[in-house]
């Protein structure tokens, strides 16, 4: 689609009201990015895999000092709502009932690509320097590396750092969790 | 954003569905293309001026022959509704008052382009040739020119041809209306 057409954009209301009103039904897995609805990808046994790897070590690790988010959306402004595969996102006692955590409540973020071509997760990355949030692992499973960004400022991240096997990821808002990025990919004779 | 993100496509259904809703309201001036809902351009006063000149040119040796509707959906599938400049319909006593035009309604497609020109060409002109819409006239203001599409095979319109100033242009289904480059740009 040309650039000189502009799309009509999406709140995060009218998208909530698209739910409300049953233009979205069950079978939709879509997210609202820069006010674009996004259908979300299908995801691999592997990425769930990852999932739930990295949801138990969360789980476990944080104790009470965070909520575990799966899957869930976070409101990073009026346009943009996506679902990371995980959050870890400050903890509440009405476990944000009342209100989708926001970019201010999101202590770190983890997204998990099949592959570095997964321009999906790459675009998102941008997004999510741009809203603040402070620390965004990405576990790109093809390449067997978690790419560390942190340090957002001015829309980018300043810090960018590939780990592989044999190392340890530790978020900077939560350093008393240490991760093995081995505990992660999981034995390396059944990935991908 | 990328392309490479696959955005959730909207039928007509949705579409409509949007505007009882609230969610599209009256002041927003949209169509659905190819399952996006997309802002039609603001449109300049020369814009407004050529469709003017093809009410007074055009739409009178139309009388009885088709029904005109100008900046009217036409209903192309399941996923496009754009809203062309002009559109010249079989003519219906009851002025499509069921339903939007369809492609098999239309004679002749009428778009007019200021900045939206590389859209329409990309966009919109191969969307009415796989519709099977007989006639597209993009009337380019910035060459003072008309690109007249016409015999559609297989998505692609087979004939394309400038009409410049000076010359006369008539609809393919519709050969005993003339009107003259001129007489619409001014």
């Amino acid at each position: 689609m040309s650039v000189n057409v502009e799309k009509r954009v999406f709140n995060v209301d009218e998208f909530y009201k698209m739910a409300e009103v049953g233009i979205f039904n069950e079978d939709d897995r879509v997210e609202l990015i820069e006010g674009e609805i996004i259908n979300m990808c299908p995801i691999g046994s592997y990425h769930i895999a990852c999932v739930n790897r990295f949801t138990r070590l969360l789980v476990q690790k944080a104790g009470d000092l965070a909520i575990v988010n799966v899957q869930n959306p976070i409101r990073l402004d009026n346009l943009s709502e996506p679902q990371p595969d995980i959050s870890l996102v400050a903890p509440r006692t009405d476990f944000y009932q009342r209100q989708t955590a926001s970019a201010s409540d999101v202590l770190l973020l983890v997204e998990v690509a099949d592959s570095s071509l997964d321009f999906g997760k790459k675009v998102k990355i941008p997004l999510y320097a741009r809203a603040g949030i402070p620390e965004v692992w990405l576990a790109v499973l093809a390449a067997g590396q978690i790419i560390v960004y942190s340090q957002p400022a001015e829309g980018v991240y300043r810090t960018v750092r590939i780990l592989r096997r044999g190392e340890t990821l530790s978020p900077e808002k939560l350093p008393y969790i240490e991760v093995l990025v081995d505990e992660i990919l999981g034995p390396e004779d059944i990935s991908i | 954003m990328s392309v490479q993100l696959e955005k959730r496509i909207f039928n007509v259904d949705e579409y409509y569905r949007m505007a009882e809703a609230g969610i599209l309201h009256n002041d927003d001036r949209v169509e659905l293309i190819e399952g996006e809902v997309v802002k039609i351009c603001p449109i300049g006063s020369c814009h407004t001026a050529t469709v003017k000149g093809f009410n007074e040119v055009l739409v009178p040796q139309l009388k009885g022959f088709a029904t005109v509707g100008v900046q009217d959906p036409i209903r192309i599938d399941e996923y496009s509704e754009p809203q062309p400049d002009i559109s010249v319909l079989n003519y219906r006593a009851d002025r499509y008052s069921g339903a939007h035009g369809t492609p098999e309604d239309v004679l002749l497609l009428i778009e007019v382009c200021e900045s939206s020109l590389d859209y329409d060409k990309r966009v919109k002109v191969p969307l009415y040739a796989r519709a099977e819409i007989p006639e597209v006239w993009l009337v380019v203001l910035s060459q003072n020119h008309f690109e007249i599409y016409s015999e559609p095979v297989n998505g692609v319109y087979r004939k394309v041809r400038i009409a410049s100033r000076g010359e006369s242009v008539s609809p393919e289904r519709l050969p005993a209306v003339v009107v003259t480059v001129d007489e619409i740009l001014g």
